[in-house]
């Protein structure tokens, strides 16, 4: 089994912890992703104030040195192929309907337009669909969605470890392959504040609220439109000739 | 962090205003940049100074804007401004609401640039056609257009309820005199400025495209005769009516 070197560089451990490994099985040519992520209240001393803070959304992304296959990727999930859809139709009261029309219209509108008196059929249509919601969403290029299933919840729990996060293959040794994890900035919420003096909880406007949590997330560097809070990297260190 | 950014943490947690844009100059953030894809939502703006701010991929729903100073820029490229008020006309580097409107409009429906007179046709066509999606969205847009463009601006300004009307069904006039609680000849004088487009030798060809023409012609008959007996009656001192 060849050897790699994992590293892991993290901003928010408390908000975010994440680990990188390879798995069983790994060769040069395969190798099984196994990243640990959990996720909680972050908490930061700044001067006299204590902070807590967590996000609502990370979005996981992988790259590697060379051109790879991905398969079994953790949160994947094929639609299904069949939909089922029921269309009813309903017969509603003629006078009635026929009185919202032109109360609708206005009785001068309606009678240019010449609302015809038989037109009161209504149909309904109903469609039947099963929905998956999942908290982990694999997508293209190598990338994951992590959020609640409200979207706005914040992430509290460990969200991928069960399983390998997926397998990268390629025909030649894959010697580096890096995860980073990104957040919005608008996914960063600030919890509460405490006075480290009188152990008190402040009150924050919302205007205060949301200039701090600039602040507070300005340390993180960006990429793109996402700001990284973790990032990890995996290092073949004896790669074959 | 960094110790500047400690030390402004600090400076924004005992400061004793709540103005906005003055918490942000305690705190050192670049207006330009820092606060692009972030949400600000339900945040009253109330006398803040935000002609340097871009809040280019941020949301900023049911926030107050009305007594803050905006260019025309500020709110370019913002991802939502659902219930917000908007900035007060009387500014002299003002966002007009047409502007905030129409960028809802275009997100909405996906169209190019809508003009005014596509507006008013489309209002038209929405009319005729009955309640759709985007139909409401075109009579506000051909109000807010004919306000503008006439001597009601100030009233129009005065009332944001037009946001209100965004996001409701409401379609004919009735619905919208409920919701803008606009006088009925407020809203004529706006919807009349769309009759009166069928009778310029200049806009017969963006009639030619509309299809069911026919049915066009009888609303703004109706139109123009509803208004005719809900009008009141015109003084010397106010413009004649157009037709």
């Amino acid at each position: 089994m060849p050897t790699f070197r994992s590293q892991v560089q993290n901003s928010f451990p408390d908000c975010l912890e994440v680990t990188f490994d390879e798995g069983q099985g790994t060769t040069p040519y395969s190798v099984v992703i196994l990243t640990d992520l959990r996720c909680g209240l972050g908490r930061e001393i700044y001067g006299n104030y204590t902070t807590t803070f967590c996000v609502t959304y990370a979005e996981v992304r992988l790259a590697a040195d060379c051109p790879t296959k991905v398969r079994s990727r953790y949160g994947d999930r094929a639609l299904q192929n069949e939909t089922e859809e029921n269309t009813a139709t309903t017969e509603v009261d003629e006078t009635e309907t026929q009185g919202n029309a032109l109360l609708k219209l206005g009785p001068s509108i309606a009678a240019s337009l010449g609302l015809s008196r038989r037109a009161a059929r209504e149909k309904t249509r109903k469609q039947q669909a099963t929905t998956f919601s999942h908290r982990v969403r694999a997508k293209g290029d190598m990338k994951w969605d992590v959020s609640e299933i409200d979207g706005t919840d914040p992430l509290k729990g460990r969200y991928i470890g069960e399983d390998p996060l997926c397998i990268l293959e390629s025909d030649t040794p894959i010697k580096n392959i890096r995860l980073r994890i990104l957040i919005p900035k608008r996914s960063f919420t600030i919890h509460s504040v405490t006075d480290n003096e009188s152990g008190e909880a402040k009150a924050l406007s919302l205007a205060k609220r949301r200039v701090l949590e600039v602040l507070t997330s300005r340390s993180l560097d960006q990429e793109g439109d996402g700001l990284i809070i973790a990032s990890g990297a995996l290092e073949l260190i004896d790669a074959p000739e | 962090m960094r110790q500047n950014d400690i030390e402004a943490f600090a400076l924004v947690m005992d400061a004793q205003t709540e103005v906005f844009s003055e918490l942000v100059d305690l705190s050192g953030l670049d207006p330009s940049t820092d606060f692009q894809g972030v949400d600000l939502s339900g945040i009253d703006f109330k006398e803040s100074d935000l002609r340097e701010f871009r809040f280019r991929g941020s949301r900023l729903d049911f926030c107050d804007l009305s007594s803050a100073m905006t260019s025309s820029r500020t709110l370019d490229g913002v991802i939502s401004i659902f219930g917000t008020r908007l900035p007060a006309l009387h500014h002299p580097d003002r966002l007009v609401p047409q502007t905030v409107v129409s960028m809802r409009i275009n997100r909405r429906v996906k169209s190019r640039s809508i003009n005014y007179f596509g507006s008013l046709r489309k209002a038209a066509t929405a009319a005729v056609q009955g309640a759709q999606s985007s139909a409401k969205n075109d009579v506000l847009s051909a109000l807010t257009s004919a306000f503008l463009d006439g001597d009601r601006i100030d009233e129009w300004s005065a009332k944001p309820s037009h946001i209100t009307l965004l996001r409701s069904d409401a379609i004919y006039l009735r619905e919208i005199r409920e919701i803008t609680k606009l006088p009925v000849t407020s809203i004529l004088r706006a919807m009349l400025k769309l009759a009166n487009t069928s009778i310029n030798p200049a806009l017969k060809t963006e009639f030619a495209n509309i299809h069911d023409k026919d049915a066009l012609e009888r609303v703004l008959i109706t139109m123009r005769r509803r208004a005719m007996e809900l009008m009141p009656p015109v003084h010397s001192d106010q413009p004649e009516l157009p037709f």
